[in-house]
């Protein structure tokens, strides 16, 4: 019996946007950590684009090449090969001393971050509260 | 006592609009029938949107979290009272049988 | 484990801005030391930060590759403040050289005050880094209960 069919592209979704969120907390960190140093350039990591690219490609993800094989289903091959990018954000407001951190708006995008990654995962665990529901059958 | 008074079940389906016109007619078992398959369609029309604005959500389109989450509680609530209406269906017919006829 | 990598990263700028911390705080006391141990007046010391490779968790290779775009922050070393120091006509100082000045630390205290803000704001920036870095574990935790 096939019990990966019952988890479908939607939590594959989930677990890998929890992933690259993670990773962009790491590089928001160290653009914090380094607001001081000289000649820094800030970074980030860019993801949306690819996760949308990888669920479009849906259907003619991955195949199975073996008859034998179990072939992935729907979406999720190629959304595990989503890595994100990382993108240098430029120089443009830098100070004198060539650091082009910006303060303010790296906090944003630590909160926006943040709360996106508590959502995700209240997301995914009402999904697996709701399987167990359905396998309970009952509440 | 009136055996007809078993036919009084098709009450159940005119307090829900889905079948309002219809159910008087019919005979209670196929009433009833249609109306667990129009809400398993609806449930699952739900659970599609869900999914749908999650994948939008994950992208960084759509309107944002309120619209997801509004979507995932109304699915995850309508599932709930589907799996209710139906644990209350099996529980109603499984009364019936053990009647002594 | 992603999150101790980051938390690492806000360790290391607390420890980075502390160590800044104490410099000033020893710049301002000593604003007016004429006389220290090594002869002449106190000098300003300031210290020069450098981005460092966060420490990889673990194995290198792959893992090496994606980890070192995340950096960490470190006092790279402490330098002394290459300016000549004040001089002030105070003949009657005990340390006043031959002409009646004396040299006094070339500590300016406003610029202190001002890097002793931005200190603050940067230590403050990191701590919630870390906290919100242990807030999203904590909350992926829940997803076991």
């Amino acid at each position: 019996m096939p019990v990966q069919g019952i988890f479908g592209t939607t939590v594959e979704l989930l677990g890998k946007s929890l992933d690259l969120r993670a990773k962009r907390h790491a590089l928001i960190s160290s653009n914090l950590a380094n607001v001081e140093t000289p000649g820094y350039t800030p970074s980030e990591l860019s993801f949306e684009g690819q996760l949308k690219s990888a669920l479009n490609q849906g259907g003619k993800g991955a195949s199975a090449s073996h008859p034998r094989h179990i072939p992935i289903k729907g979406a999720s091959g190629s959304l595990q090969r989503v890595e994100g990018d990382v993108v240098d954000l430029g120089n443009a407001r830098s100070g004198p001393d060539g650091n082009g951190v910006e303060l303010e708006a790296e906090m944003g995008r630590m909160a926006e971050n943040q709360i996106m990654y508590n959502a995700t995962v209240q997301i995914l665990g009402k999904k697996f509260e709701g399987l167990k529901q359905a396998i309970r059958g009952t509440l | 006592m009136q055996i007809s008074a078993i036919g009084n079940i098709s009450g159940l389906t005119q307090s829900l609009p889905i079948q309002g016109a219809q159910a008087a007619p019919q005979s209670p078992a196929v009433g009833f029938g249609n109306l667990l398959q129009d809400m398993v369609g609806k449930v699952s029309e739900l659970q599609n949107n869900a999914d749908q604005s999650i994948q939008s959500l994950a992208t960084g389109q759509g309107k944002g979290l309120h619209e997801v989450m509004l979507a995932v509680e109304k699915a995850s609530i309508s599932f709930q009272m589907l799996t209710q209406v139906r644990n209350k269906a099996v529980e109603a017919y499984q009364e019936i049988m053990r009647m002594p006829v | 484990m992603d999150f101790f990598s980051a938390m690492d990263i806000s360790a290391s700028a607390l420890t980075a801005e502390r160590t800044r911390m104490n410099l000033i705080s020893s710049n301002l006391a000593n604003a007016n030391s004429t006389r220290t141990a090594e002869g002449g007046p106190y000098r300003r010391k300031d210290a020069v930060f450098t981005a460092t490779p966060a420490p990889a968790p673990g194995s290198f290779g792959a893992a090496l590759g994606k980890a070192a775009q995340a950096r960490g922050v470190e006092v790279s070393q402490i330098a002394e403040d290459q300016n000549p120091p004040r001089l002030q006509y105070e003949p009657s100082h005990p340390d006043a050289d031959p002409q009646g000045y004396v040299a006094y630390p070339n500590v300016n205290v406003v610029e202190e005050m001002a890097d002793m803000i931005s200190a603050s704001r940067s230590y403050e920036a990191n701590v919630t880094a870390a906290q919100a870095a242990k807030s999203m574990a904590l909350k992926t935790l829940e997803l076991m209960r």
